[in-house]
């Protein structure tokens, strides 16, 4: 400065204008880079009710109304639509199980896009609770699967297919390792989470041997078509950017009654769902009774998933006899 | 050496940082980066929980001559031959492929065309035509009745109002009783959010290994 000022009038002009045309590129170098700001709508930012609202376990029935009601309006100003949206509570002497008998399963993948249209998930970014794997004959090995089957028909020759979504584990690894709770389990025996309680450090995902947990990375790409107006806070309410997700035996449904909507959708009636503690339940008859086995048992989760097996011919051995009827009749 | 660095000038490399800079954020190029893939083409039909065939009404009617008649209305003036069926001139259409089950008589009572066969005697309306296939499907009927085999809507309460059982023929043709191959809904993007293809797989990306194995595996 002292040099600038020894100099006569035409340098400091200079240096005037050096100075501000510095300070003003870096001005619209600050501004511009803070244009994502303007892309924020104001609802973006949350309100301060749901920045001070409790956890889910430690709101009283008002709070839980007012939480209700405030996600009501949410949804209303995002999709244009009222929801219904309920907080159901476990029914008292119900353990919810399922149950899937892998002799029917076709792969069709019915399942999965009833699950995406009944639980409200994003449709682009894409998620899905249910995988399904088709598997070769003769292994039980995930390595060897593959649920990017594109085939013109299912079941393919030689190929058996498994469905894998959240187990509901008694033993669930992505409850112990959730830092704040958000994810826990109820009295029915789901695994539920917390949407405004997750902190998205995805813990749980990490943790779950059985893939089943989702993460949304983007802010989930719903449309209002596409809403599903039956909601539940614990399950398939819409979630927002930063959350974790997965399948909860589609609790807005079942808590109600009804069946889950991968369950009535499936075409072969290869799901079963039900009340493992009534004995009379298929549940409880297909435990008895099949042959019925957990995906890795080794990992020690007590998955309330089960796998299960008719016994039958072999279909090859049925087809060549029938062959051989056709000929000599 | 201070008037040196001072005859150095900086200022317009900074500018044109700041300008750089300024085009970098008005054109966000980070925005492109994020791969959304298309929504699954999915209608509501393809998810939809009715059964896949229609139950035939008790007795069958068919609309023949703008009358509906049931079975009888023709069987009883056509009888039928005591040997081989012959279906020259009706039900044509019926391609029986029920394995060793290949007579028509087996399942249709011959006396009352609009009654199904048991045993003997016995017969069953079309209403319960369960009972008709649990004569050979004992342990698929057994594993019906306690909601193992089939289809359950409505409700996972075993005795709830507006719980229903499909039954055996809501997806099973009885003349042709195996499940039919059907076409898959859309499979999920992969991790890289896109259709997939081959142009998404490098040597060692895994993806590389399921696109080798439907590729080469039997279809």
């Amino acid at each position: 400065m002292t040099d600038s000022e020894n100099n006569g009038s035409n340098q400091s002009r200079r240096s005037f204008l050096r100075s501000g045309l510095l300070a003003s590129s870096g001005m619209l170098a600050l501004a511009t880079s803070l244009k994502p700001l303007l892309d924020l709508e104001p609802g973006d930012l949350g309100n301060i009710d749901s920045f001070i609202q409790k956890h889910y376990c430690e709101m009283s029935e008002s709070d839980i109304e007012k939480a209700l009601a405030r996600i009501a309006d949410d949804v209303e100003k995002r999709y244009q639509l009222r929801p219904d949206i309920r907080d159901l509570k476990p029914l008292d002497g119900v353990e919810f199980v399922y149950a899937l008998n892998l002799s029917r399963c076709i792969g069709c993948r019915k399942c999965v896009h009833a699950c995406v249209a009944e639980n409200n998930q994003s449709r682009s970014p894409e998620i899905q609770y249910i995988r399904v794997l088709e598997m070769p004959h003769g292994t039980l090995d995930i390595e060897k699967s593959n649920h990017h089957y594109n085939r013109a028909s299912v079941p393919a020759d030689s190929h058996y297919y498994m469905p894998v979504q959240c187990h509901q584990c008694k033993n669930a690894p992505c409850v112990k390792v959730c830092p704040i709770q958000a994810t826990w389990q109820q009295d029915d025996g789901v695994t539920v989470i917390d949407y405004d309680w997750c902190i998205g450090c995805r813990y749980c995902q990490a943790a779950c041997p059985y893939w089943a947990r989702r993460f949304n990375f983007t802010e989930p790409g719903l449309t209002k078509k596409d809403v599903n107006p039956n909601m539940n806070y614990l399950s398939n309410r819409p979630r927002k950017k930063g959350v974790i997700e997965k399948c909860h035996f589609c609790l807005q449904r079942t808590r109600a009654g009804k069946l889950p909507a991968c369950q009535e959708v499936c075409p072969t009636g290869a799901r079963k769902f039900g009340n493992v503690l009534d004995e009379h339940s298929n549940v409880s008859q297909i435990l008895r009774t099949k042959r019925v086995f957990v995906l890795k048992e080794d990992v020690n989760t007590l998955p309330r998933f089960f796998y299960y097996f008719d016994e039958r011919y072999p279909r090859k051995q049925a087809s060549s006899e029938t062959s051989k009827d056709g000929g000599s009749a | 050496m201070a008037r040196n660095r001072d005859n150095i000038d900086i200022s317009p490399v900074i500018v044109l940082v700041f300008v750089a800079c300024t085009t970098w954020f008005i054109a966000d190029p980070q925005d492109e980066r994020i791969p959304y893939a298309s929504v699954a083409n999915v209608s509501k039909e393809d998810i939809s929980t009715a059964p896949i065939r229609t139950r035939l009404s008790d007795p069958p009617m068919v609309h023949l001559g703008g009358y509906d008649r049931d079975c009888n209305d023709c069987h009883r003036i056509f009888k039928s031959l005591d040997k081989t069926p012959n279906r020259a001139f009706q039900h044509v259409d019926i391609k029986l492929n029920h394995g060793r089950n290949s007579r028509c008589f087996n399942c249709h009572a011959k006396a009352d065309r609009n009654r199904l066969t048991i045993y003997g005697e016995m017969t069953v309306s079309y209403d319960q035509s369960e009972q008709l296939c649990a004569k050979c499907h004992g342990t698929t009927f057994k594993d019906w009745n306690r909601g193992i085999h089939g289809r359950t809507m409505g409700s996972w309460q075993p005795h709830a109002a507006g719980n229903t059982r499909l039954k055996c023929v809501e997806c099973h043709n009885p003349h042709s009783p195996a499940y039919l191959r059907m076409k898959p809904l859309p499979s999920p993007h992969t991790l890289r959010m896109g259709e997939p293809s081959i142009a998404h797989a490098t040597e060692d990306s895994p993806l590389t290994q399921w696109i080798l194995s439907d590729t080469e595996g039997a279809h």
